[in-house]
């Protein structure tokens, strides 16, 4: 792990593969980087499982964003399109030239901002848990206001995995998701609400995957196949003996997935 | 909560402090009482905190007070109170003049009240050491 | 010649942080101290006593600082009464110029509260080893919860409500929203100060501090010297110290440290109640606030709840407290009694635009340590513009 500090704010990089001198950016000699872009209220090590899978052939990165997990800052980005914009300058100060953006969630909505703002730039996207504007966050907002207002405690959601998931991935996913402050998810989810790519979907110009756990319910799922269709070169991809956080329920699986459209 | 609900975690007691300790583990209040100026302690030590003398003698109080002030606890992280929230903790004000910090059990704490009569009980609590301790709760009168 | 006027605080700075993973306590005292020295116009050679606290320093912890910092001063000073420590440390950092033992002290603070998740209000547990804390230990004190002792028998007895309690933390989130640095801004009003969720009653949410990173540096040096040096020196007037704690076992719950240490410091001061512009008082909670404005002697015990009405303690009003939004909604770290002593003196020297009392000329700040209801400290300072 190191700190980098793009716009001077601390951004915790999490990566595999020798150290390097603090100031020095991670070696990415290991392979095609992986750029791993966390969910709402996510951070970096989410991807731990991933990243431990793909180091042996390539260079897997993530990190934590302005006010998520271990970055510095109090607030969430606010926008879709400012978290691309910054997704970007994290990856310059690395020194990161085309690579495969692995997203999950509100980050699998950034990957596609990126793919959409700088064509050419990422080689390929792989997208988890993905949806666009076709799937209603408004209950979770709701709850999370409520927290923020000091009305309520959050919650621990074990909805949604696999049956045969292990109770200590979600216990683990939901010790990471408390690391960030509320009102950064809360204003997270709000970004990922408003977020409405329309057209501008059509100039995605690298190959898609947008994978779907088996075990997802009905409307995640009809979300995921909905974004598939409206993305020219995407390909619905399912992941077995996962619900709808496959980047911890299988991680080497989808280690395997990624590193099909990482040349 | 009630006096048996919840096991206390195990207390820390020192040569100056035993007597107060043994004493819950029999059943009774152990306060402190200076020959020399007539001074009633609680907190117990080897000393009178008002005239520093050593003459010091233990004694039995009645175990009746009241509720000197108190606050319904709804959050805490600390074990074993994580998981008997919300509980009462209080100062309940002895018979015989000083006032204890306690947990007020075996009562809905919507129902406690400042000035309210109460009664000392004594609770288990974890060891292995074989000490036989205990610790010092109230209940309604 | 008297101690009253003949020492002075000549450098100040609040670290901009409340979230800092990328930093180390020390760090963030290293880099106050920056602050602090640049503010006076001074350089970390001309320092010679060195005072600090913290929650993570235990017993030779200010030797480790010295050398992290690399210091060797001829005064040091290491007291901890908890968040007050360092409202108290301008208290010894005084009498140590003035009786000619050092000339210039550094005051420091530093905390990763929040990044390290210390539950500092609601989950320190453990513990019981103390003498005292044997007797508490085992009964699931919190600090939350022994504030709210003190508030239950306040409303009991004087019938002081909780929306009296709600408007401290309603004023000090509307100055928070002029502190472009502090963590909370957004406003709440009363009721959404009573709609949050209880966590010892009478004690909501709202109610109580906030937790963050931070830290903070004071410089310290005799009126003469500050004189020559690059800001307007701000004079301390008058100081004073107390205790409070169980007594053998019946105190007066209501009475708190403030009493004996404010009555020091003014008497030293020589001014009144009336004379004092504008308070930085300690905030842990809405409930210190109240008891501290009474002890204080700005109204009496009892009348805490009328006195804070009206907008009397808000910007604008006859007796603001905390401009800079205090614990309740700017920074609390943990410790905050630096962030007292640092906005009081900025606000002597005018420096505090949108929330700048105006014609500031005398403060009075007060520091409270470790627990109302339990045992804490009290620290007071009578501050005046040169």
């Amino acid at each position: 792990m190191k700190y980098v500090y793009p716009d001077d704010l601390a951004i915790l990089v999490h990566h595999r593969g020798p150290t390097t001198l603090p100031g020095a950016p991670p070696d990415l000699s290991g392979g095609v980087t992986v750029l791993c872009l966390h969910d709402a209220g996510g951070n970096g090590h989410i991807f731990a499982g991933v990243m431990d899978a793909l180091a042996a052939d390539h260079s897997p990165l993530a990190y934590d964003q302005p006010g998520h997990g271990r970055s510095g800052g109090l607030d969430s980005l606010g926008a879709v399109e400012a978290m691309a914009a910054h997704a970007t300058a994290v990856a310059d100060v690395l020194g990161v030239e085309h690579p495969v953006l692995l997203g999950e969630g509100m980050g699998a909505a950034v990957a596609l901002e990126v793919a959409m703002s700088s064509p050419g730039w990422p080689q390929a996207l792989v997208l988890c848990g993905a949806a666009a504007a076709s799937y209603d966050e408004g209950p979770a907002i709701e709850q999370l206001a409520a927290v923020v207002a000091g009305r309520a405690r959050r919650e621990f959601d074990g909805s949604g995995y696999a049956p045969d998931t292990a109770r200590d991935v979600y216990k683990a996913a939901f010790a990471e998701w408390v690391k960030t402050d509320p009102r950064a998810t809360l204003e997270d989810l709000r970004a990922l609400d408003a977020w409405e790519p329309g057209e501008r979907l059509g100039t995605v110009a690298c190959p898609v995957l947008v994978v779907c756990g088996v075990h997802t319910e009905d409307a995640r799922r009809a979300a995921s196949a909905d974004l598939a269709e409206r993305t020219p070169g995407a390909r619905l991809v399912e992941l077995p003996a996962a619900g709808r956080r496959g980047v911890v329920e299988q991680p080497a699986a989808l280690a395997g997935i990624v590193a099909q459209v990482a040349a | 909560m009630a006096a048996g609900d919840m096991n206390y975690p195990a207390v820390h007691a020192t040569w100056e402090t035993r007597g107060y300790w043994e004493g819950a583990g029999r059943g009774e209040l152990v306060i402190q009482r200076c020959r020399d100026c007539w001074t009633v302690q609680h907190k117990p030590r080897a000393v009178c905190a008002r005239c520093l003398s050593s003459d010091i003698e233990h004694v039995v109080a009645s175990g009746r007070g009241t509720v000197h002030t108190f606050t319904v606890t709804h959050q805490n992280q600390a074990p074993p109170f994580r998981e008997h929230t919300p509980y009462v903790l209080a100062y309940v004000e002895l018979e015989e003049g000083p006032r204890v910090l306690t947990n007020v059990v075996g009562v809905d704490p919507a129902e406690v009240h400042i000035g309210m009569a109460v009664a000392a009980d004594y609770a288990s609590q974890d060891r292995d050491d074989g000490e036989a301790f205990a610790v010092l709760v109230f209940r309604p009168a | 010649m008297s101690l009253s006027g003949s020492v002075a605080i000549a450098g100040v700075h609040e670290h901009p942080t409340r979230w800092a993973p990328d930093k180390t306590e020390f760090q963030i005292m290293a880099e106050s101290a920056r602050g602090a020295l640049a503010d006076a116009g001074l350089t970390i050679e001309d320092v010679d006593g060195l005072f600090a606290a913290s929650m993570t320093m235990g017993a030779m912890g200010t030797v480790e600082l010295a050398e992290y910092l690399d210091l060797k001063p001829d005064y040091v000073d290491g007291t901890n009464i908890g968040g007050s420590s360092f409202v108290a440390h301008v208290n010894h950092a005084a009498a140590a110029i003035h009786a000619g033992l050092c000339q210039v002290a550094l005051i420091l603070y530093g905390s990763t509260a929040a990044s390290n998740a210390m539950a500092i209000g609601t989950g320190m547990g453990g513990g019981g080893r103390g003498w005292a804390d044997a007797f508490s230990a085992p009964y699931g004190v919190t600090t939350v919860g022994s504030y709210a002792l003190v508030a239950r028998l306040h409303m009991d007895r004087y019938g002081t409500k909780p929306e009296e309690l709600a408007e401290i933390a309603v004023a000090m989130r509307t100055h928070a929203g002029l502190n472009p640095v502090a963590k909370m801004r957004q406003p709440i009003t009363v009721e959404d100060v009573l709609a949050s969720r209880v966590i010892s009653d009478p004690l909501h949410l709202l109610d109580c501090c906030i937790i963050s990173d931070g830290g903070g540096a004071v410089v310290v040096t005799s009126a003469e010297r500050a004189a020559d040096l690059a800001k307007p020196p701000v004079l301390l007037l008058g100081c004073g110290e107390a205790l409070a704690h169980q007594e053998t076992g019946s105190p007066d719950l209501m009475r708190i440290a403030a009493r004996q240490s404010g009555e020091r410091a003014f008497a030293m001061a020589g001014v009144t109640r009336d004379d004092i512009d504008l308070c930085t008082i300690y905030d842990s909670f809405t409930i210190t606030v109240l008891t501290t404005l009474e002890n204080l002697g700005f109204c009496e015990v009892g009348e805490g709840g009328a006195f804070v009405g009206d907008g009397r303690i808000r910007l604008g009003g006859a007796l603001p407290v905390n401009p800079d939004g205090g614990g309740l909604s700017s920074n609390h770290p943990g410790m905050r009694g630096i962030f007292l002593v640092v906005e009081a003196t900025r606000q002597l020297r005018g420096e505090c635009g949108d929330r700048q009392v105006d014609g500031a000329r005398l403060a009075c700040v007060h520091g409270t340590g470790g627990t109302l209801g339990m045992s804490h400290s009290g620290a007071t300072l009578i501050l005046g513009a040169a």
